[in-house]
């Protein structure tokens, strides 16, 4: 009984000093982290999409929650102090998991431009989605109203991906759309 | 009679080195050896796990009950990969991106469970500090040199990194790149090859040892 005893104290003991310094040290890299994501996954996405900014969109970053309850991040961006376009975080459900769309929209509500900022979609399939062949036809379309996959120029062999991009682009634009004044100022 | 504090750092480096010699933990010398800078940073990773695992475990050797010993170093090792894991990420973000899963994957590397179970847990703190480090340069040098060797043939450049953009070695526009070997197969044939010159080198000494032996005699 005793030995019984004194093997659940260790164990015990050993996984609250393991989960303690864990906590404590997450609390000092997370916003690092999140920082760093921001800055090496998100902004070359956003250059790309929306070039020619000379603020700083990262820095700059707003949250908006849509009907929905999904929290959509905004990246505005501004030549000289005028509006040149706001890039929108918008996620879809893919095949794998969540595919996270980031979509340029300037003043006119067009697409600039869409960069695939996460997902985990099946290699030569839906990861295709990221390829230019598939993502360079979103560019100078516009984007009224909610669209369906049938409205695009799917990847044969990958459908709930492409509507996952769809539907991510439906959400960013709906959020442009319902806040156009407030984002375009 | 135990060996001396500074015999049980340098086995790792040569007479012990892990992926050659003992031939442990092959999934990351196989899959992040694609450049010598990838192999440097997972082999460090590897090395600080090491180390602070064994510290850890050697200094609570005796405190450890032994059935459930298994369990407890698990929790240890793998508290100090998710530390690791953080810590790159907010700091070496590009080269978490690159090194990817095999981060994680260090609390599987039995090079540590084995170092954890097969030394820490009988030997004192110093011995143990000694033996993790020694273990885990080895680890080390072992993949910078494969990762060095598959860059230069298979992209014609040595140590490029966002810190280093060109290389230590550049071997330029007008060499064509053997493709194949920064590629899967590439870490196959490569490790094939180290391994079979590490047992060139053995039987080349064992047979000067034998040769000299036979003279005195």
């Amino acid at each position: 009984m005793r030995e019984i005893l004194y093997m659940v104290v260790v164990l015990t003991v050993t996984a609250l000093v393991s989960g303690l310094s864990l906590a404590l040290i997450n609390n000092v890299t997370k916003d690092k982290i999140e920082l760093a994501m921001l800055k090496n996954v998100k902004e070359p996405a956003i250059q790309q999409i929306l070039p020619g900014f000379d603020n700083d969109p990262i820095g700059e970053r707003s949250v908006i929650t849509d009907d929905s309850g999904a929290e959509l991040t905004i990246f505005p961006t501004r030549a000289g102090g005028a509006f040149t376009g706001v890039a929108i975080e918008g996620s879809g459900k893919g095949y794998g998991g969540p595919v996270n769309v980031m979509v340029g929209i300037d003043a006119d509500s067009k697409i600039t431009g869409i960069g695939i900022t996460g997902h985990s979609e099946t290699p030569g399939l839906g990861a295709r989605a990221t390829e230019p062949a598939f993502t360079d036809q979103f560019a100078g379309m516009e984007w009224s109203g909610a669209k369906a996959v049938g409205d695009i120029d799917g990847i044969s062999g990958a459908t709930i991906t492409s509507a996952a991009v769809v539907d991510a682009i439906n959400q960013s634009t709906a959020v442009f759309a319902a806040n156009k004044d407030e984002l375009t100022k | 009679m135990p060996a001396s504090v500074a015999a049980e750092f340098t086995k790792g480096l040569w007479k012990n080195i892990p992926p050659f010699r003992l031939v442990l933990g092959l999934c990351p010398v196989l899959a992040v050896t694609t450049a010598a800078f990838n192999g440097l940073g997972m082999g460090l990773a590897t090395t600080f796990v090491l180390v602070c695992s064994n510290l850890i475990v050697s200094a609570l050797r005796k405190v450890i009950p032994r059935k459930v010993r298994i369990a407890v170093f698990i929790v240890i090792i793998a508290s100090f990969v998710v530390i690791t894991e953080m810590v790159m990420k907010a700091y070496f973000f590009s080269l978490s991106q690159v090194l990817g899963m095999f981060i994680p994957l260090i609390v599987v590397n039995c090079i540590i469970l084995g170092r954890a179970e097969g030394f820490a847990s009988k030997n004192p703190v110093a011995h143990s500090f000694a033996d993790g480090l020694g273990m885990g340069l080895g680890f080390t040098m072992a993949l910078t040199f494969l990762g060095g060797v598959r860059e230069i043939i298979g992209a014609g450049t040595f140590f490029k990194c966002e810190y280093v953009p060109n290389g230590l070695i550049n071997l330029g526009e007008g060499f064509k790149p053997f493709t194949a070997a920064v590629e899967p197969v590439g870490a196959f044939i490569g490790l094939g090859l180290v391994l079979a010159l590490m047992n060139l080198i053995t039987i080349i000494q064992e047979r000067r040892a034998s040769a000299a032996a036979a003279q005195e005699g």
